[in-house]
């Protein structure tokens, strides 16, 4: 270890020791107060620091993690006390104390345990209000800044705090908050963007107290980076949301140099100049992608053209397509994928698959919305891909060339928690007793990549190549390559799986990759294969695999001679009849399935000179949502005309009971 | 100037061998001044009192947080952590921390200077005697915190001092193993008829299999990560050079050839050991001292038993 890297972990442990004392009369930390419960505070010396890495694998093995993770820096992290250490602490398999949290701090529920430890993860507080939140908590940093009304009403209700002059001032447009925003008493960024009073009259205060949090978040990513076993990126979420329309972006760094605070949305109002401000601070060894999320908020904004939208939301292609490789395209708050909404996508019913209600955060947040309202469809990936193909064709280059990952946004600190039978609730505060979040919610899911061997490197390698898949949580293995007849041999599913990637990679691209005109009908070789660890039953039954499909989009001519996109979904593998069966009454699961779907798939409607994508989804047979999980813990005769409020989540109607699975791999692209 | 100093002292001695009396008082004095510097906060001190009305208003914050009211144990827990804030603030001022400190007296100043109240170096006893330094939330983080860094600094010797030898990591097992993969059950004459294939021979012999046929010096966790507790365990206890099986896994039936077991070490970044070894001192040392702090205090609810 250098010499910088040892000074960089000294000043580590005093500003952890500063920032861990930090919080006026709050207590220690609950991951600390959880040492001393189990009176063991050195009992497991430093798993994290042992570290014997495999062999670099030329084949690459499929690494599992968390892009998308919000710990107590972040002003809408309500409920949670766990900061980024104890958030790696969790990913690598500790028990750490997950909320509700009494006043001093410590958690009223047991333990709280990953079933299995990722292989990365990223912590992504949000940029924009790191300052505002330690102002409003330290006392001694800024008294005038601490008494403030909006810090006063923070401490009192965070929620309310959040959203007046957090989410409503900051983040979102003025047109929402059109009084709260046009106070005199509002400070003024150099960009024009208002933030709260107590944050200076150039928002230098709340600028200077976010250096504090972003100088722990990296120190915390440095620590615990076991290059080899365990890897962590510096990283942060933009927070955009005109008109409360969902543009978040999580920005991830490839190493550690990163700019010295994050570039968020009050110095950067639009996409745009993110990545013009990330450009001008991310320089030298520095280099940065950004993800998306939750497309499905956007009110149409996302995968909006550039000459669509407001000029101060116009973006330059180029500048997106090589910020942009990925999207999140699952999360907690629900799937992004399609809609069968407005007809978009009534031949899939697979997308009716954790859908949420809402089209943007005023919606979300207050349950009805005022503005005008974008078709649901609009907001889906799947239509961004399509409109991609269309702007490709306009501008000559496609801006939504997206790969897919998913990731949890929990606001809980705790990573990759994604397991149905043990989801302990995502931002609000939880129950002790009872339904742990919003019934439309859900925990969540990860971000897989394939990569030679678990470093940052090699992953963000992966990221940037596209060689990336999102699941709804379970861990399948899912691997795509795209061809065509010469090089993919029809033959590729019989034969080992180290052939089948052998053959893959001599005669065709892996997902995220590229076909061209020329080459001939696509052809695709899709393996899938089900999570190896057991789930259901007591944790003694795994889950078998029940299809594996091919979506594609294309992009043809009307009669008119005008372009129009289309989609078609095909079966490819699975679909048969199977017994597997679930006991909604008490989630038991019974029968069998399938463990791996292998199919080799030519393009049975291929036309040349129509530009496409095609992606690979995988289901699993259906198991119990998480919401009848916890039911099943409700008490007797529930009394759905007056619940008690923890258990009012077991009396709605529109979330099924169960749900299947799944995995989306990037797609492929044939272009001209 | 030593001479002087010599030659001074030396007269105070004989002055001191002549006066009894005088060298009683001049002891008695050093001896108490000595005694309310460092000794008091050693004794019993006054009990910490936490008035009924706080305790009234940590209950409604957690009724209005959590949606209903404490049960005694976590209302016990709640208290001890406002009882310990108060024997860190309590320790602070009976060490003169609130009177040295350039942060508290600033911080007491501008409070008297916001209540229009004359400041002068007499008039920080007004701060006192209203009892400032007690209710100030920022001159009580600061005593807290400066508490904690002295009960720190004061604290036992860790029991893992910084300088000691890294501990040696866990060893583990590695494996190298092959498998030969069938979907279906693995019948006994088939069975029979598999003793006799080579391990080189597991990927023809497999039916076809996502996951890799051999393994090269993985660890149990990774093999479970791969193929399941079931198989990870199993591969872990099998015997070298034989097949072993079948094993059932969620993807159907594995027979497995360990080719070899090798005992490793784990490598230790001993300048990340050394940092670690630090925070876990640090941290263990605190509670330890915050330890002997709660046994030193007695504290009670107002007007309650403690």
């Amino acid at each position: 270890m250098s010499l910088r890297k040892c000074l960089l972990f000294l000043a580590g442990v005093s500003v952890l020791s500063m920032l861990s004392a930090c919080g006026g009369g709050e207590s220690s930390s609950p991951s600390e107060n959880q040492e001393l419960v189990n009176g063991s505070t050195a009992s497991k010396p430093w798993p994290s620091l042992a570290c014997d890495p495999p062999a670099p694998n030329s084949q690459r093995n499929a690494y599992f993690g968390e892009l998308h993770l919000h710990t107590e820096y972040s002003l809408d992290a309500v409920a949670t006390r766990l900061k980024p250490e104890d958030a790696y602490r969790f990913a690598l398999g500790e028990a750490v104390a997950a909320p509700p949290y009494d006043e001093a701090g410590n958690s009223l529920v047991p333990p709280h345990q990953i079933d299995r430890p990722l292989d990365f993860a990223a912590i992504t507080d949000h940029g924009e209000w790191l300052g505002e939140r330690q102002l409003c908590t330290d006392p001694t940093i800024d008294q005038v800044a601490y008494y403030s009304p909006e810090c006063t009403l923070f401490r009192e209700d965070k929620e309310l705090g959040f959203l007046l002059f957090g989410g409503g001032a900051a983040a979102f447009s003025p047109d929402i908050f059109p009084k709260l925003e046009s106070g005199s008493l509002d400070s003024l960024t150099e960009t024009g963007k208002q933030r709260a009073p107590f944050c200076g009259a150039l928002g230098e205060k709340c600028e200077a107290a976010a250096r504090g949090p972003w100088m722990d978040t990296q120190l915390q990513a440095e620590r615990f980076n076991q290059p080899g076993c365990f890897t962590t990126f510096n990283a942060y979420e933009y927070t955009l949301s005109p008109q409360s329309d969902n543009l978040h972006r999580n920005v991830i760094f490839r190493g550690t140099e990163v700019p010295t605070i994050p570039v968020s949305a009050n110095e950067a109002p639009t996409p745009t100049d993110l990545w013009r401000e990330l450009d001008e601070a991310c320089t030298g060894d520095c280099e940065y992608l950004t993800i998306p999320h939750n497309s499905n908020l956007s009110n149409g904004r996302m995968f909006a053209s550039p000459n669509d939208v407001d000029a101060s939301d116009s973006y330059d292609v180029d500048e997106r397509r090589k910020a942009e490789p990925l999207i999140e395209i699952f999360q907690v708050k629900g799937s992004s994928e399609c809609s069968q909404s407005e007809g978009a996508s009534e031949d899939d019913p697979l997308c009716d698959f954790e859908q949420l209600a809402s089209t943007n955060f005023v919606q979300f947040f207050l349950g009805v919305n005022p503005l005008p309202v974008a078709p649901a469809y609009t907001n889906t990936v799947r239509y961004g891909l399509k409109q991609g193909l269309l702007l490709e064709r306009q501008f000559g280059a496609n801006p939504f060339q997206y790969g897919f990952v998913a990731s949890t946004d929990s606001h809980f600190g705790l990573p990759g928690s994604v397991d149905e039978q043990n989801f302990p609730g995502h931002r609000d505060v939880p129950p002790v007793n009872g339904v742990k979040d919003d019934a439309y919610n859900n925990p969540g899911g990860l971000a897989v990549a394939w990569a030679e061997e678990n470093t940052r490197d090699a992953l963000f390698d992966a990221f940037k190549r596209k060689e990336t898949y999102a699941t709804s949580g379970p861990r399948l293995q899912l691997r795509v390559f795209g061809g065509n007849q010469s090089g993919l041999p029809e033959n590729m599913c019989q034969g080992s799986g180290e052939s089948f990637v052998r053959q893959g990679d001599a005669g065709g691209v892996p997902m995220g990759g590229e076909l061209h005109v020329g080459q001939g009908r696509p052809r695709l070789a899709i393996w899938a294969a089900a999570d190896a660890w057991p789930r259901e039953n007591g944790r003694t039954k795994a889950v078998p695999l029940a299809r594996m499909q091919v979506i594609k989009g294309w992009l043809e001519l009307d009669e008119s001679g005008n372009p129009v996109t289309k989609h078609k979904v095909y079966d490819v593998a699975g679909a048969e009849q199977s017994d597997w069966q679930v006991d909604t009454a008490d989630c038991s699961v019974s029968g069998s399935g399938p463990a791996q779907l292998c199919g080799v798939w030519d393009d049975p409607d291929f036309e040349p000179s129509q530009s496409a994508f095609y992606y690979a989804r995988v289901v699993e047979q259906p198991t119990c949502r998480w919401l009848t999980r916890q039911c099943l813990a409700a008490p007797e005769n529930l009394d759905c005309d007056n619940p008690p409020e923890e258990w009012a989540g077991c009396c709605a109607v529109d979330t099924p009971p169960t749900v299947q699975e799944r995995a989306w791999a990037s797609p492929i692209w044939y272009k001209q | 100037m030593n001479c002087l100093r010599f030659s001074w002292f030396g007269r105070l001695g004989k002055v001191l061998a002549r006066q009894p009396l005088l060298t009683f008082l001049l002891l008695g004095g050093l001896l108490y001044v000595t005694e309310a510097r460092w000794f008091i906060p050693l004794q019993a001190q006054t009990p910490i009192v936490i008035e009924a009305e706080k305790v009234e208003r940590l209950r409604q914050q957690w009724t209005q947080k959590l949606g209903r009211a404490p049960e005694h144990n976590e209302m016990l827990a709640v208290l001890e952590g406002v009882a310990l804030e108060e024997m860190l603030i309590a320790e602070a001022v009976a060490r003169g921390v609130h009177r040295n400190d350039p942060v508290v007296l600033l911080r007491l100043r501008q409070n008297l200077e916001f209540l229009g109240m004359e400041v002068s170096p007499g008039a920080l006893e007004h701060a006192y005697d209203l009892d400032m330094h007690r209710h100030d939330p920022v001159v009580r983080k600061r005593l807290r915190l400066l508490m904690e860094s002295e009960l720190l600094a004061g604290a036992r010797p860790a029991p893992t001092p910084l300088d000691s030898e890294p501990p040696t990591p866990e060893p583990l097992h590695k494996f190298s193993f092959s498998q030969i993969f069938r979907e279906q059950r693995i019948g006994p004459d088939e069975l029979n008829r598999l003793q006799d294939a080579r391990p080189e021979s597991a990927a023809e012999l497999s039916d076809p299999f996502l996951l890799a046929h051999r393994f090269h010096q993985v660890s149990e966790v990774q093999i479970a990560r791969e193929l399941g507790p079931d198989l990870a365990r199993a591969v872990s206890s099998a015997p070298i050079g034989r097949w072993v099986g079948p094993i059932q896994s969620v993807y159907g039936d594995h027979l497995i050839w360990l080719e070899g077991r090798e005992r490793v070490t784990p490598n230790l970044d001993i300048d990340r050991v050394r940092i670690e070894r630090q925070i876990q001192a640090e941290k263990q040392n605190l509670e330890l001292a915050l330890a002997d702090l709660r046994a030193r205090y007695r504290w009670h609810v107002e007007p309650g038993e403690e």
